[in-house]
């Protein structure tokens, strides 16, 4: 007897040892998380996408400096995103356009505390063995979402001196196989920056397409600026919690969108007076049952969409949701008001 | 790829190559094969990559790839198959295979692969400082589940969400044609 208690103490004491080593607490892992130490670096980055009917590879050039000054060059597409301090300009060659909109202080990938703070709730979160990334030590962070399935798993290296993501792994919630990898192959911490490459010149024959500022609203407000009543989901993952509503109405058109979040992963709400299809159809999409409306699935890659039309507008919900979650959501969506409105009589 | 007429044969190469062609496309593809010699390099590189596939899809089944594996084989990838790294829809509407190069080229420079071959890191943004300017203004576009990817893909880039950065760039270039190199 004294035997068989000696030998449970011992398997005790010793996964006490192997769960701290391996498997940091959350409040290990916050602590562990290097503070930001914003630092300039150009560095090239290499990009797979493994959710599409083919692999994607791409890579790009960065360059950032503290203050919100960024830019990304892709280099297969020829596409550009400035951000100057005070503007973002995103250049989509093939479309001809510059997309131009306030910065929101982005610039730099970093990793917050916040965000492992917020990733806390929904996410089992560990410091799992590292290596070298572009030849900067490393600090390897895994999430695990508590409700396994339900929404992609990450692991995230972290550079233990400035807080720079130096690598991305995204699985996918249904399959749990690789769905995104994101790397720098090559960094550069301080290099001489020319200021001239924070400046985005537009170039000859590619118009601008601006975007003013969209401040976060309140729902009766945002409906007020759209003109059309906002929506809002009745059932939510777990995690997530509303972060933003935006809306705008020009020339008619109207357009609200509800953002949340889990510190992690981001659900778009979108709803507009008017939906215009793909130029380029790529066939008939599956239909999806949403209570009382049909709706359309949308392959797009990591994120899956679904839209429908509902009486008072058109929807559509993005997320990396698994599509149970995605239906389950989407099919729980009600104007603001009627969520509002108390309970019928039982 | 000796002209711009070679560029609407990769489709029928592709076709070709899956065994999918026959008929009038089938007599026209054979007969500018024999004429040109890009389109006949191009079949012969796409019959290698198919045969390379298997090794991509055991990759992609990884549900841990050891670290620095997939950045060092893409980035060789990137780097020395340039010209193929454009797997993005318009490449793709020539024909599955050309959409599926750059990872089958991944696979294929991973059995070449070393650990110590980095490049030093250039200066590419010389290049584009030198544009000319064209300001003008429009107002922003109307919805589309395309503009909503690229307005989803952006805040999420703002909030500086794990793997959102570049996904605004992808779903930009996802949402239409895409120019070639």
């Amino acid at each position: 007897m004294d035997t068989l208690r000696l030998r449970v103490a011992c398997g005790l004491v010793a996964a006490l040892v192997l769960s701290s080593g391996v498997g940091a607490s959350a409040q290990g892992v916050e602590g562990l998380l290097p503070p930001p130490a914003p630092a300039s670096y150009r560095g090239r980055k290499v990009v797979i996408d493994f959710t599409r009917s083919g692999p994607q590879v791409t890579s790009m050039s960065i360059l950032c400096r503290p203050g919100g000054f960024e830019r990304r060059e892709m280099h297969a597409t020829r596409g550009i995103l400035v951000i100057d301090g005070e503007s973002s300009w995103q250049y989509l060659p093939e479309r001809g356009v510059v997309l131009k909109r306030p910065s929101k202080g982005e610039g730099g990938e970093v990793m917050r505390p916040e965000q492992l703070q917020q990733a806390l709730a929904s996410y089992d979160v560990r410091v799992v063995s590292s290596a070298r990334v572009a030849g900067r030590q490393s600090r390897a962070i895994e999430f695990t979402p508590h409700q396994v399935g339900s929404r992609p798993r990450r692991l995230v290296w972290v550079d233990v001196e400035t807080g720079l993501i130096l690598r991305t792994e995204v699985y996918g919630s249904e399959n749990s196989r690789l769905s995104w990898l994101s790397v720098f192959e090559e960094l550069e911490y301080h290099p001489a920056l020319d200021a001239a490459a924070f400046r985005m010149q537009v170039p000859a024959g590619v118009r601008v397409v601006e975007s003013g500022a969209e401040p976060c609203l309140e729902p009766a407000a945002a409906e007020s600026l759209a003109g059309l009543p906002v929506a809002l989901p009745d059932y939510l993952p777990e995690g997530f919690v509303r972060q933003c509503i935006r809306a705008r109405r020009e020339s008619g058109y109207g357009e609200v969108q509800v953002v949340f979040g889990d510190g992690l992963s981001m659900l778009s709400l979108f709803e507009s007076t008017s939906f215009r299809e793909a130029e380029q159809d790529p066939g008939p999409a599956p239909p999806v049952a949403l209570g009382g409306f049909t709706g359309r699935w949308h392959d797009l890659g990591r994120v899956t969409g679904i839209s429908w039309h509902a009486p008072w507008a058109h929807l559509a919900l993005l997320g990396e949701l698994s599509r149970s979650e995605m239906q389950k959501v989407a099919g729980s969506v009600r104007t603001h008001t009627e969520l509002s409105a108390p309970p019928a009589h039982q | 790829m000796n002209d711009a007429r070679c560029e609407e044969y990769h489709e029928l190469v592709s076709a070709f190559v899956d065994e999918r062609l026959d008929g009038p496309d089938l007599l026209r593809l054979e007969t500018h094969l024999e004429a040109c010699g890009g389109c006949r390099t191009f079949e012969r590189e796409l019959r290698h990559f198919k045969e390379l596939l298997p090794a991509v899809e055991a990759f992609r089944t990884l549900r841990r790839p050891p670290a620095g594996f997939a950045a060092l084989v893409a980035a060789r990838a990137v780097r020395e198959q340039g010209a193929l790294t454009v797997p993005f829809p318009a490449a793709r509407a020539r024909g599955r295979w050309v959409g599926m190069v750059a990872a089958a080229a991944a696979a294929a420079l991973f059995f070449a692969w070393s650990w110590q071959r980095l490049l030093p890191v250039g200066s590419p943004e010389q290049k584009f400082a030198a544009r000319s300017f064209s300001p003008g203004v429009e107002v922003a576009e109307a919805g589309s589940m395309d503009t909503w990817m690229r307005e989803h893909a952006m805040l999420a880039r703002e909030s500086t969400l794990l793997g959102h950065a570049e996904e605004a760039e992808f779903a930009s270039f996802n949402a239409g044609a895409v120019a070639g190199r």
